[in-house]
């Protein structure tokens, strides 16, 4: 029986503009940015410093919640800071605490060892990178041999596990950002360790870490990934690749370690997009976040333990099964994505023909500008015979399908004719976003203003992709990508 | 009652003329976001001959299939606009396949000098010259002699509903008139002056030169008595130039009919997808308000079908000349549920009446500041409301920590919400989801995202235009002159002071 969990009311600071004002640790403070919220400082949270792994002491933060009972095995989550944050920071910038009042799991929030900024992996173009940089602001670059955070955490585990009675089979890391690097890292080198990872605020902004030669560089086999990345994230200057293939090539690298090779279950829900992946050997997450920039939604940990970590376990044979999360990682029980210029579509989480490729349509003002335009809205046309499809809908076509009826299941009957704006419904005449288009014997009608129109649906659009539910839904740019390659056909794969 | 069919066309998607003549008499139609024509009517027939004035004149008459020359049938005078022509008003507007359906009769007149009618010019503000005003005819037009009973537009448009009552059976207390653009200024024109021939009158596309409706004391020139009146307005129409002159021009174009029509100050509202519609109720006669989101100059296709459904299908003059409402095709009745907030004000629209929340909506902004040295983004910009409102609105149950810092609501579906002060979280039955921005905390309450609120939690369609929110339980999209007509509403900006002075 989960506990019941409550959100305690904060001190705004709304003047603040720094990322971790000192003033909110052991206070009620809380500040909000449009990439991280937080807490109140968690009453609970107890600050630990000692020699761990190096030769100078480790500063790290426990949370262990109220229900905690040394004699039932209790899952553990590491979750790593932000460059230039603390342990306690990453304490107040997520719900970790929270969840884990409600549902027993002690979490562990180390700092890094040194400058607040983990000690990272390098090729040629981070040592580079980092030559120029100024010295303030330097990565902390080291091999794994020599890497203080490693041993830290390494030795860490060792410690909680004797400090606590930690579930084997459910230790977790989570970090953001820097911390998140850090995490991919440990997960790729040390994951046997663990069962799931997440990372919040970008993927591995490298991919050239993630491959040799086409080959994955792995030394710790299978493990759960869940990537989260904010619309507005935005990867370093110096990267090689564009923020789309960065994030692409981390999701392609989880997916192939983890067997993932069937399409995804997708639901979006509010400003979340969720991309569920199964694998043979783990299986897979990948969060966008509609409008977030750079950081870690407060929701966050709470959606990774609820629809993820909750459920997962590594047995002792090291192979990773799912019991059952809190919330199932189901996509949406009704969707449909459609994307300009493709056939295929997308409806109940799985790709399905339609009779003709969907077409985008510019609806233009053109009067009195002397022959000139200007496009007052783009819409999203696709076949009458496809709304029927997917509306569970009776349909007839005549003259070749210049002319169409529906007849819904309400027992509303429309009907649509070529070049004309307006739907006649129950012999009441409606003007729609744009006129019934001709092609191919198919007439096509906005999907946009059929779903919210006459189905009371929401329809969300980026781009060249229109996303539709039954539920409030904002598609955001790498859903879109994701769902442009899955309707394309376009098996998403690394090209160095 | 006829049927109604739409012909399919044969889109001429490369136009972009106004009114391309091979629209006439053939199946090709064209697509503006202003304007869209379907296939010619079949039944639609030109007339050349002298009505008035010795002139030769040219117009075009629907006659349905089902007209039965022994029942007094409706007649709709329908006026093109500046440089198009009856034809082109006829294939630009669904008149002839709602005259189909219900049974009357349309006229489309040609304007008899160069495809523009006779009207009269003016400026946009009663005492001064704003950009875009006219107080000269442009080149190519004739003005309206100041004697408006020796336009010979009018007199052509008066001679032509005598022509059709002794062609037609037509029913003298149900004669009405609709004019696009220069077409809308002709019909104003003959309203203002003639409105006593008339049922009912409607315009779209161009609000009338206030000049024209005031004199510079505020008081309103009408010569035509009340009479049932539709304004429609597209959102993007410019017309005059700049918002707050259009705003202001929109206002007091509304302002003249509802004052000569004497109607309640409280409209009801409702929008349905891109069409915006604000009903007042008259002593004298009715009048509505049409705001069409995101579209241009010109009129939409359903302008007419939605004017017939909604007004004039249940309107008539009796034989002692008052204006008499009777049932239409479509009630005109606001949305059952919505409510409207905007900045600054305690006051909501709910229920279709103005409501008094317990603090005034907040203007939030949500930003991103990691990262820019003491600068700020704006990623977001939210209206919050007191959840008390939210409770109400929603029918939910609240209660509030003592120190009024945390609140919990019982929706009527049986889920139960958390909120705290400062915190973007909301407990969800125990689970934890993110709003778009933080609670605040203001005037001993907690405030929340209505857009968040209705959209996220209650399935909701939210739309925003001009910092006016609309909430509804189906699509809808809140176009600028209807956002700001509720604006006025929630901001005690209904009428102006001289407003009882003004007839």
């Amino acid at each position: 029986m989960a506990n019941k969990i409550k959100i305690l009311p904060g001190t705004p600071d709304d003047n603040n503009r720094e990322y971790l004002p000192e003033a909110i640790k052991g206070s009620d403070i809380v500040v909000n940015e449009n990439g991280n919220n937080s807490l109140p400082y968690p009453k609970k949270l107890q600050e630990f410093h000692e020699i761990m792994g190096n030769d100078t002491p480790d500063t790290w933060y426990e949370y262990v919640p109220e229900c905690y009972d040394p004699s039932r095995k209790t899952p553990l989550v590491l979750a790593m800071h932000g460059g230039l944050m603390t342990g306690w920071g990453q304490a107040v910038y997520t719900s970790w605490t929270l969840v884990a009042e409600r549902d027993n799991i002690i979490v562990v929030f180390p700092n890094a060892h040194s400058r607040r900024l983990w000690t990272l992996e390098a090729t040629e173009v981070e040592l580079k990178v980092n030559s120029q940089l100024p010295d303030e602001i330097k990565q902390n670059l080291a091999p794994n041999d020599e890497n203080p955070d490693i041993k830290f955490i390494l030795a860490l585990l060792e410690y909680l596990k004797g400090k606590y009675n930690i579930d084997e089979e459910r230790i977790f890391m989570q970090g953001m950002s820097n911390g998140n690097m850090f995490t991919s890292q440990f997960a790729r080198y040390f994951g046997d360790k663990l069962t799931a990872v997440s990372g919040a605020g970008g993927g591995t902004p490298n991919p050239r870490l993630l491959y040799k030669n086409g080959k994955l560089i792995n030394h710790a086999g299978p493990i759960g990934m869940w990537i989260s990345i904010p619309e507005k994230n935005g990867c370093p200057p110096w990267c090689e690749f564009d923020d789309l293939t960065i994030y692409k090539y981390t999701r392609v690298y989880w997916n192939e370690l983890n067997g993932c090779k069937t399409d995804p279950e997708i639901s979006i829900v509010g400003e979340h997009a969720f991309a569920f992946y199964k694998g043979e050997k783990a299986d897979n997450v990948f969060l966008e976040i509609k409008n977030r920039d750079h950081g870690q939604t407060l929701d966050e940990a709470a959606l990774v333990w609820d629809y993820y970590f909750s459920g997962l376990r590594r047995k002792p044979d090291g192979n990773i099964i799912d019991e059952g999360s809190r919330i199932p990682r189901t996509g949406d029980k009704f969707a449909v994505a459609v994307a300009d210029s493709c056939k295929t579509a997308w409806f109940k989480n799985k790709k399905t023909e339609m009779k003709a490729p969907a077409i985008k349509w510019q609806k233009l003002k053109y009067h009195g500008l002397n022959g000139g335009q200007i496009v007052r809205g783009e819409y999203i046309c696709v076949p009458v015979s496809f709304i029927a499809q997917v509306f569970d809908i009776e349909y007839k076509y005549e003259e070749d399908g210049a002319v169409a009826y529906l007849y819904l299941k309400d027992k509303r009957e429309l009907q649509f004719a070529r070049g004309s704006i307006i739907c006649i419904m129950e012999d009441e005449i409606r003007s729609m976003y744009c006129e019934a288009l001709h092609r191919d014997g198919e007439l096509y009608i906005s999907l946009e203003w059929f779903a919210r129109f006459i189905m009371n649906m929401c329809a969300s659009r980026f781009e060249d992709v229109l996303y539709v539910t039954d539920h409030h839904a904002e598609l955001g740019e790498n859903m879109a990508d994701i769902i442009r390659n899955l309707l394309h056909n376009k098996t998403e794969t690394v090209e160095i | 009652m006829g049927e109604m069919f739409l012909r399919p066309g044969i889109p001429d998607d490369d136009n972009r003329e106004y009114l391309p003549e091979k629209l006439k008499g053939t199946e090709i139609v064209v697509n503006e976001n202003g304007n869209n024509s379907q296939p010619y009517p079949k039944n639609l027939k030109e007339y050349h001959g002298v009505i008035a004035d010795g002139v030769e004149d040219e117009w075009y008459v629907y006659v349905p299939d089902s007209y039965d020359p022994s029942k007094k049938t409706p007649l709709v005078i329908s006026l093109h606009g500046g440089m198009m022509t009856g034809w082109g008003q006829a294939v630009y507007t669904s008149w002839t396949l709602v005259a189909e359906r219900d049974g009357f009769i349309v006229v489309f007149p040609n304007a008899s000098h160069n495809r523009f009618w006779q009207v009269q010019w003016g400026t946009w503000e009663v005492d001064k010259a704003s950009p875009g005003s006219m107080e000269g005819e442009p080149p190519g037009v004739k003005g309206s002699p100041e004697n408006v009973g020796e336009n010979h537009d009018i007199r052509f448009i008066l001679g032509l509903i005598d022509l059709m009552k002794r062609t037609y059976n037509i029913d003298e207390g149900r004669i009405f008139m609709q004019g696009m653009s220069m077409g809308n200024m002709m019909t104003s024109l003959f309203a203002r002056y003639f409105g006593n021939v008339l049922a009912g009158a409607a315009g779209s596309g161009a609000a009338t030169f206030l000049s024209l409706l005031y004199t510079k004391e505020g008081k309103i020139i009408n010569k035509g008595g009340p009479l049932a009146f539709w304004q429609s307005l597209p959102e993007l129409n410019d017309i005059p130039p700049g918002r707050e002159l259009e705003k202001k021009v929109h206002k007091y174009n509304r302002l003249y009919w509802m004052r000569i029509n004497e109607c309640d100050l409280i409209p009801q509202i409702t929008i349905q997808g891109e069409n915006n519609l604000a009903f007042y109720k008259g002593k004298k006669a009715d009048f509505v308000y049409f705001d069409i989101k995101n579209r241009d100059h010109g009129q939409t296709f359903d302008d007419a079908a939605l004017i017939w459904d909604y007004f004039f299908s249940g309107i008539r003059r009796n034989a002692e000349g008052n204006i008499v409402c009777t049932e239409t095709v479509k009630p005109r009745i606001g949305d059952d549920f919505a409510f409207a907030v905007t900045s600054g004000s305690h006051m909501a629209w709910l229920k279709n009446s103005i409501h008094k929340m317990s603090g005034e909506t907040v203007l939030w902004r949500k930003m991103k500041y990691h990262g820019l040295d003491g600068g700020q983004k704006i990623r977001g910009e939210y209206h919050m409301v007191p959840l008390s409102f939210l409770a109400e609105a929603f029918d939910a149950k609240l209660k509030y920590s003592e120190d009024n810092l945390v609140a919990w609501m019982n929706l009527k579906d049986g889920r139960r919400l958390q909120f705290a002060r400062g915190s973007i979280g909301c407990i969800i039955d125990n689970s934890l989801t993110q709003m778009y921005c933080e609670a605040l905390y203001r005037n001993n309450e907690l405030y929340v995202s209505v857009e968040w609120f209705s959209e996220y939690v209650c399935n909701m369609h939210v739309s925003t235009c001009e910092d006016v929110v609309y909430v509804t339980d189906h699509a809808s999209k809140l176009s600028a002159n209807m956002a700001d007509l509720i604006k006025d509403l929630l901001t005690d900006n209904i009428v102006p002071e001289n407003y009882s002075e003004m007839l």
